[in-house]
């Protein structure tokens, strides 16, 4: 049995309908059953009460023609007729019996076929009026007449049970018939007030799992459901509300974290940006930044606060602000880590840590100065040859103690710098392979006549096809190239 | 003693909880459920004793890093010990770029590292 059809039959064997259904049919049937039991044998018992008095009728219209002084062969002669008029006319398997006060045979109309239901008729008396012989049922009446004489009328009862078997037959018919409208009605009932309702439910349900709580069941089925419904509206209700003020919440973050994004138009730094900043929620633990130094030096600086969504978000802001701040005081990468670190381990007290990729580019000197924080999200394309740059250090918010080291590059106009947070390099990890940073390195590669934007979107089509769509984590990227004119366009959009 | 719970198998080895993660460590919730009983571990005794063994771990995220720092201060302010085992080679290299094998006990199987938190 294939996956689907066992899972349809466990459907089908677990759902109310079929167990309301193998309910009602064993309920049905018992009560049918033992109904049709109970008609029956009453039935029987009148047919039984029937057959009796008419017997009793027979052997009074015998007595009439029973008279001591006619001789026994006349008796005799006339029971025989008398059975057998009875016999052609009223139903076969008549047997009369006269007996003496002591109990023997006067007259009979038994043939030889019959004599093990003569000794029965003469053994039991007058004790039952249903005698069971070689699995023959007789009926008899006995009438006692004078001088001691009994007449004894008996009927076989094959006729009275196959006219009981018909009885019984059409009795069982019109059960089935009664049981098959009872159960039609209660499957329509059960349809309407109870399978149409729960689905229109499981319906709604479905619409508020997927945070659709405008969605309303309106149950036509019974009261008892009403109250229900009722309920479940109140709470749709209640979630809608809160969703709504959560969403417009979340819109207001969105808009503030936004800002907290670079706006730079420059023409100085002699550099081309391009960067795309694609949120797994509303607000993201990913910030990228760009700024400007005292010394006429340029910051580009990626940071992945571990997580995403609120928590995350919340400390974006504190490490702009602290690498901002750090760095325009000292003006050393390798001293504002360090303060950064300290500023975050002061926010988090160890709880949550950051990764983070941060350069600075000297336009006068052509170098640029990196450090990297617990994170490879960092790929340079220096004339055609594609590297990596290693982490230069722990991440950030965990050790009280940490060193980073600085790495200097020399670059020249054409190369190319992109910064990427994990959210890039982890992309695919639910299809078992990541695109890591050699995947990053490969795909740069594939498309290294495309411009600065053509790699970027590249490298987000990639992160976005492995996801399906979808994103999985917070996914930035930062990149320039050093243009042969001393000219900066920033460029920036979400995705 | 045997206890299963989300991604995780914890049986005890004399006074060591040796726990045995599983699958892909990637959910947020999953990672909170994982962190919420290795601290009440961590926590409800004196000196706790932890292993950690990773051979069945093929995905972690970044975010399951926290929960790993978390446990190893918490383990430390009880003044217990926490070590890692068995950690495949691409999730040895998030250790390495992290840095956080220079901050974190890792042995490469599970009886040294029942040893090294004895």
């Amino acid at each position: 049995m294939s996956d689907t059809l066992r899972s349809r039959w466990i459907r089908l064997r677990d759902s109310l309908r079929l167990r309301l259904v193998i309910t009602a049919v064993v309920v049905i049937v018992t009560v049918s059953a033992i109904s049709t039991f109970i008609d029956y044998q009453r039935e029987r018992a009148t047919l039984v009460d029937r057959v009796v008095t008419a017997l009793q009728d027979q052997a009074r219209l015998l007595e009439l023609e029973l008279d001591a002084d006619k001789p026994r062969e006349v008796i005799q002669q006339y029971v025989r007729r008398f059975c057998e008029t009875l016999n052609a006319h009223i139903s076969p398997g008549h047997i009369i019996l006269v007996l003496n006060d002591k109990g023997r045979i006067v007259a009979e109309s038994a043939s030889p076929q019959e004599n093990d239901a003569k000794r029965a008729l003469i053994d039991v008396g007058q004790s039952r009026s249903i005698i069971r012989v070689n699995e023959r049922d007789y009926v008899q009446a006995r009438l006692p007449v004078d001088d001691g004489i009994i007449i004894v009328v008996a009927q076989d009862m094959a006729n009275v049970n196959r006219e009981m078997r018909g009885m019984l037959s059409s009795h069982i018919a019109s059960t089935i018939a009664a049981a098959g409208s009872v159960m039609l009605l209660l499957c329509l009932g059960m349809y309407f007030w109870a399978i149409r309702p729960f689905r229109r439910l499981a319906h709604a349900a479905k619409a508020w799992a997927s945070k659709d709580f405008a969605a309303r069941p309106t149950l036509p089925g019974p009261s008892e459901l009403w109250s229900l419904t009722g309920e479940l509206d109140h709470m749709a209700e209640i979630l809608h509300w809160h969703e709504t003020h959560r969403l417009s919440d979340m819109e207001r973050a969105r808009k503030i974290q936004a800002n907290l994004l670079p706006r730079l138009t420059c023409n100085s730094h002699g550099m081309k940006v391009s960067a795309r900043y694609w949120p797994m929620e509303h607000v993201a633990g990913d910030l990228y930044d760009l700024f400007e130094l005292p010394d006429g030096r340029l910051v580009t600086a990626v940071v992945d606060i571990a997580g995403h969504g609120v928590s995350a978000a919340l400390l974006t802001g504190i490490v702009k602000m602290s690498l901002r701040y750090r760095l325009e005081q000292s003006l050393d990468l390798s001293v504002a880590l360090e303060q950064v670190n300290a500023d975050l381990l002061a926010c988090t007290l160890g709880q949550k840590f950051a990764v983070a990729s941060i350069g600075i580019w000297n336009a006068v000197a052509g170098t640029w100065t990196y450090a990297a924080a617990g994170h490879e999200g960092c790929t340079t394309i220096i004339g055609r040859h594609i590297q990596h740059l290693e982490s230069t250090g722990p991440m950030l918010g965990i050790l009280p103690n940490g060193r980073w080291d600085i790495i200097e590059v020399p670059l020249k106009p054409g190369d190319r710098v992109f910064l990427y947070s994990d959210g890039v390099t982890e992309s695919g990890v639910l299809g078992e392979s990541q695109l890591g940073s050699r995947g990053v390195g490969d795909l740069l590669s594939e498309c290294d006549s495309q411009s600065l934007d053509g790699q970027v979107e590249s490298i987000i089509a990639e992160v976005e096809r492995r996801g399906q769509g979808t994103t999985t984590d917070d996914t930035t990227i930062l990149a320039f190239e050093i243009a042969a004119a001393p000219s900066l366009q920033m460029q920036s959009a979400t995705a | 003693m045997q206890d299963q719970s989300h991604e995780m198998r914890i049986e005890q080895v004399d006074d060591v909880h040796v726990v045995a993660l599983s699958g892909k460590i990637l959910d947020p919730v999953c990672i909170d459920a994982i962190s919420d009983r290795l601290n009440e571990l961590a926590t409800s005794q004196s000196c706790p004793k932890i292993v950690l063994d990773f051979s069945d771990v093929s995905h972690m995220s970044s975010s399951a890093l926290g929960m790993l720092t978390t446990l190893h201060e918490t383990a430390a302010n009880h003044e217990g010990k926490l070590c890692l085992c068995c950690i495949r080679p691409a999730i040895a290299e998030i250790f390495r770029i992290t840095r956080l094998d220079e901050v974190l006990v890792i042995q490469p199987g599970l009886n040294e590292a029942i040893s090294a938190v004895r």
